[in-house]
């Protein structure tokens, strides 16, 4: 059977059947809450939470499982970092591919707190242009955002050169897209803020995600509640995760995570047949892709504009004549668009999971050249 | 005479449990006694015996930790 699900930048699909499985487990048997407690129901809840942020912070590439904190998407997680900064009177450097859970916020923080920001230098494809990155930096400059995997053709930023070449200034990338399809290197970068999702690359359910905080001490937290600790205090514990970590954790999701870890597939296609793909589709007269200019700084996911049809249309013919699941438009994303030339009209967006076999490519590509004779 | 052992954190005191067990270190899960505090959470107890291991394994693991004999 055809898989011809090709929107899992938006959310993963399928997930392994794990994820059923543990949440069933969790909701039909377990079903406790986390601390607050000794009794076992409890500990074996709470034991499977800190299951999951140890695999998230050995996948993250840091030490600090502690300062892994649950929140409920990557947005939520940038929203806690970006408030929790206070950032005021001060410069913000992003890089030119920013989705807007970082920029909503970032244009707001400007027009209230008296903060300005600027676009990294880059090259056509979107990627830092990091020989001229220290021009943009200013003695005003107090962070720099990242989006590390974009959500429109997939480019990776270089992520350890931005941060050498940042140097002190803290830097918080956001690896919405990223997580679960690169190596990371959290504390090998040196990277001050991380956030992320479990629902994509993860292929864990919505609902699930969380935040890195090298020096949790600098952010304040943004929702204030009760967390089983210090609970003769009106104030929030300082320490992590407690500090970002009020209320009841979404236990539910939180399991079916653990259930996408434990049974995470072998890829059934490679980086070579995901080029192979791009390539063909570029072949396609009628069709220009937006992809990385370097084959290994391309993610899973690419995007592309067609003569004959705008976006929206495309994707209605894609699903209508073939059964092919895709996103079309902005994708959230207006600023990374302008920056690749393709705002206001938007692209098509196709997204890879380790689930598609190379038949799987086969059969977008040759829908995508039936559409184009 | 136990020796308690109470955490800042229900991470601490899951992380030290587990650490305890995959180092054949016994160990209980115990509601925090009322001597020591009101607190809801839990707290782990050993045997007095164990105080000199169970300390140089939570402090070789950077957990933080407060011991009390009650």
């Amino acid at each position: 059977m055809i898989n011809t699900y090709f929107d899992n930048a938006a959310t993963s699909y399928p997930k392994p059947p794990e994820v059923a499985g543990y949440i069933s487990e969790y909701l039909n048997k377990s079903g406790g809450t986390y601390g607050r407690g000794s009794y076992p129901r409890i500990l074996e809840s709470s034991r499977g939470v800190e299951t999951v942020r140890e695999i998230l912070a050995e996948k993250l590439g840091t030490r600090k499982a502690e300062n892994v904190c649950f929140t409920s998407n990557a947005t939520s997680a940038i929203n806690t970092i970006l408030s929790g900064l206070k950032l005021h009177d001060c410069h913000i450097l992003i890089s030119p591919m920013e989705h807007n859970a970082v920029m909503r916020l970032v244009s707001e923080i400007c027009r209230r707190n008296n903060v300005s920001y600027d676009i990294m230098p880059h090259n056509l494809d979107g990627t830092a242009d990091i020989r001229n990155l220290s021009l943009f930096i200013k003695p005003s400059t107090r962070l720099v955002i990242v989006n590390h995997q974009s959500n429109v053709n997939g480019v990776i930023q270089p992520i350890k050169e931005i941060k050498k070449q940042i140097g002190e200034i803290p830097i918080l990338v956001d690896l919405a897209q990223s997580f679960g399809h690169t190596d990371l290197k959290i504390d090998g970068w040196d990277i001050d803020y991380a956030a992320f999702t479990g629902h994509k690359g993860l292929l864990g359910p919505s609902g699930t995600g969380g935040l890195f905080c090298k020096d949790p001490e600098n952010v304040s937290p943004l929702i204030l509640g009760g967390t089983g600790s210090r609970s003769e205090s009106f104030e929030m514990p300082s320490f992590t995760p407690d500090k970002f970590e009020a209320g009841t954790p979404n236990l539910t999701g939180i399991h079916g995570l653990l259930g996408a870890l434990k049974g995470y597939p072998e890829p059934m296609h490679d980086h070579a047949d995901l080029t192979a793909l791009m390539d063909e589709i570029s072949s396609i007269e009628q069709i220009k892709i937006y992809r990385s200019k370097e084959i290994a700084s391309q993610g899973p996911l690419f995007s592309i504009t067609h003569e004959k049809h705008n976006s929206s249309q495309l994707a209605a013919i894609l699903y209508s004549d073939f059964g092919i699941e895709v996103r079309a438009g902005l994708h959230c994303a207006p600023l990374a668009h302008q920056t690749l030339g393709t705002f206001p009209s938007g692209t098509v967006r196709f997204a890879l999971s380790p689930y598609h076999k190379k038949e799987d490519l086969r059969y977008l590509l040759n829908a995508l050249k039936r559409i184009s004779k | 005479m136990k020796l308690v052992a109470i955490f800042r954190s229900t991470r601490d005191t899951i992380k030290a449990d587990r650490l305890c067990r995959e180092n054949g270190l016994s160990c209980k899960v115990i509601p925090v006694p009322k001597e020591i505090s009101s607190e809801c959470g839990v707290a782990l107890e050993f045997s007095t015996e164990d105080e000199e291991k169970a300390s140089a394994l939570l402090t070789k693991e950077s957990v933080r930790y407060s011991f009390h004999r009650i």
